[in-house]
């Protein structure tokens, strides 16, 4: 073997402080450079799922907003559509316009959160200071607006809970002109700052053909120029009446390259569409009821009558979530399953980091902005991964335990006995 | 030449007084509750808006005992006592998501924007409503 051939191993994980959730990654690496990747997950798992099957679905309504600690609104949004779409309820059209504006708000602040965490691994922590600093403000208007800052429990089967008033509708203007004003700061800071450029410009491609293959989603799938927004492609809420067009690198560099520059470029100039389209839903808000199903005790019943299949989708600031859920005239569902949409896009992390160095590890990482509580639901490894030593996937149990040491009995006897054969 | 356009909020940012309580050990006072009360002392916590859910509070002298509570109630926090015919919520097992407190209707739970809950004992009876 040549000396270039040589390679090591290294692994990164699963607690790691580089990254804010537990997975493990693992690195061949020659020098400085990584020549193949690969990664676990599963190490976050936390039985969501299974506590859902105990539960009725306006109780899981709660438990899915908590699936996730960023995305308030994406995982209830997702539930919700998915148990409406099975009982047959109509949402009336102002809940339709209050969910939009609860998404997009939601939408400017993980932006900001995500760009605050780059700046920061990249290892420039009066960026991740300014961007959380702007952040700061939508948490503040959605405890004003839902009652929490992050799980805002605002949406319900049937419509949402809340309205939205004068007093709340005034500082939803006033928080619309922050970020228009603070909007060009943010822009400069991130792309046009040399720090940045130097780190992010052409490192960690994922070409448009990849995106494709692995199944990306959200802005990872944008930045490289799949323009693939579910909000455009499958508009639900009031997403038909105020239509977006998906974000596009090239729409701000001219050009596509798929790089961590071009997932800023996607996610900064978001923010300013979600700024643009809370003008239009807060415009266009219709009157009207908000609640299908304002009466607790009777939607429970319709609820627990219910019987079908259903898959609701949300459009997460991360990119696509499913909920697929099934019900079967039961207190708790049949089934639920959850599809974060970080699921879709932890594949597009090997042909970004192959090639690059162990430094752009972090930003790379963080560049699909990863959310992996949220992903992690069952993982299940067929035969498992250490050579067919168990008879149940993963799990060591006391039966094989004890047949492996029987079998390494047996094994030293027969060499004890080989090498007492060799003395005589 | 480089561009460095966050140097202006920068050199701004050296001439504010920051925003948080100084955090070693040192500066705490003896005791957070008496701070609180005392103006100047320390800087308290932003307060909820109006609306905002916190700790749910029970009066179970209008309970009737119906139980929906219990029946949207996400996190199991709340438990009926079979005798009494009335309910027991562990705060420490709330999610302050405020479906019992839109459920009842007797309007026997209610929140009173107390958020600052802390406990050694999850069954102390600053976080057991009964």
């Amino acid at each position: 073997m040549s000396e270039k051939e040589i390679t090591f191993s290294t692994t990164i994980g699963p607690t790691h402080p580089a990254f804010k959730e537990p997975i493990q990654l693992s690195f061949e690496l020659h020098g400085e450079e990584i020549v193949a990747a690969d990664f676990v997950p599963g190490q976050a798992h936390r039985g969501v799922e299974w506590m859902g099957m105990r539960r009725n679905p306006v109780q899981i309504l709660y438990l899915a907003e908590r699936i996730c600690g960023i995305c308030g609104v994406t995982h209830a949004m997702s539930f919700a559509r998915a148990v409406e779409q099975i009982a047959g309820i109509e949402v009336p059209r102002r809940a339709h316009y209050l969910r939009s504006i609860a998404c997009e708000w939601e939408r400017i602040h993980s932006h900001l959160l995500w760009a605050g965490v780059a700046a920061h691994e990249l290892g420039f922590d009066s960026l991740f200071y300014v961007a959380w600093q702007a952040r700061e403000k939508v948490l503040d208007l959605m405890e004003d607006f839902t009652g929490s800052r992050v799980h805002y429990s605002t949406i319900a089967i049937g419509g949402v809970r809340r309205d939205l008033d004068d007093r709340v509708r005034k500082a939803m203007d006033e928080t619309l002109a922050f970020y228009e004003s603070v909007f060009e700061q943010l822009r400069r800071a991130f792309l046009e700052d040399d720090t940045v450029r130097l780190r992010c410009v052409g490192t960690g491609v994922l070409t448009a053909k990849e995106a494709l293959e692995l199944c990306a989603v959200g802005p990872t799938a944008r930045a490289s120029g799949i323009p693939w927004d579910v909000r455009q492609d499958h508009p639900y809420a009031a997403y038909a009446e105020v239509p977006v067009k998906a974000v596009l690198p090239d729409a701000y560099t001219g050009e596509t390259h798929g790089d961590v520059y071009d997932r800023i470029v996607v996610r900064v100039f978001e923010i300013l569409q979600s700024v643009q389209l809370l003008h239009q839903l807060l415009d266009q808000l219709p009157e009207g009821p908000i609640n299908a199903c304002p009466k607790p005790v009777a939607l429970l019943m319709r609820l627990k009558k219910a019987t079908g299949e259903a898959v609701g989708m949300h459009e997460a600031p991360r990119g696509e979530v499913s909920h697929y859920v099934r019900l079967a005239a039961a207190e708790a569902p049949l089934s639920w399953k959850v599809k974060a949409s970080s699921y879709s896009n932890y594949m597009s992390w090997v042909p970004m980091l192959v090639g690059e160095q162990v430094a752009d590890i972090p930003i790379i990482a963080a560049s699909i902005d990863p959310c992996i509580s949220c992903t992690d639901r069952v993982l299940v490894r067929k035969g498992g991964g250490s050579g067919g030593a168990s008879s149940s996937g993963q799990v060591l149990t006391k039966a094989d335990l004890t047949r492996l040491s029987v079998a390494k009995t047996r094994r030293l006897q027969a060499s004890a006995a080989a090498r007492a054969e060799v003395v005589r | 030449m480089p561009r460095f356009p966050l140097v202006p909020a920068l050199v701004k940012n050296l001439f504010k007084r920051p925003l948080t309580n100084p955090f070693p050990a040192a500066h705490l006072p003896p005791s957070v509750g008496d701070a609180l009360a005392t103006p100047g002392a320390i800087k308290p916590p932003v307060p909820m808006p109006p609306g905002g859910r916190a700790r749910v509070v029970y009066d179970p002298a209008s309970c009737v005992g119906c139980q929906m509570c219990i029946k949207v109630c996400p996190a199991h926090a709340i438990e009926f006592v079979p005798g009494q015919k009335k309910v027991r919520l562990f705060r420490g097992g709330c999610i302050a998501c405020g479906q019992c407190v839109e459920v009842c209707a007797k309007k026997s739970l209610s929140m009173d924007g107390q958020f600052l809950l802390a406990d050694t004992n999850r069954f102390s009876d600053a976080l057991v409503a009964k």
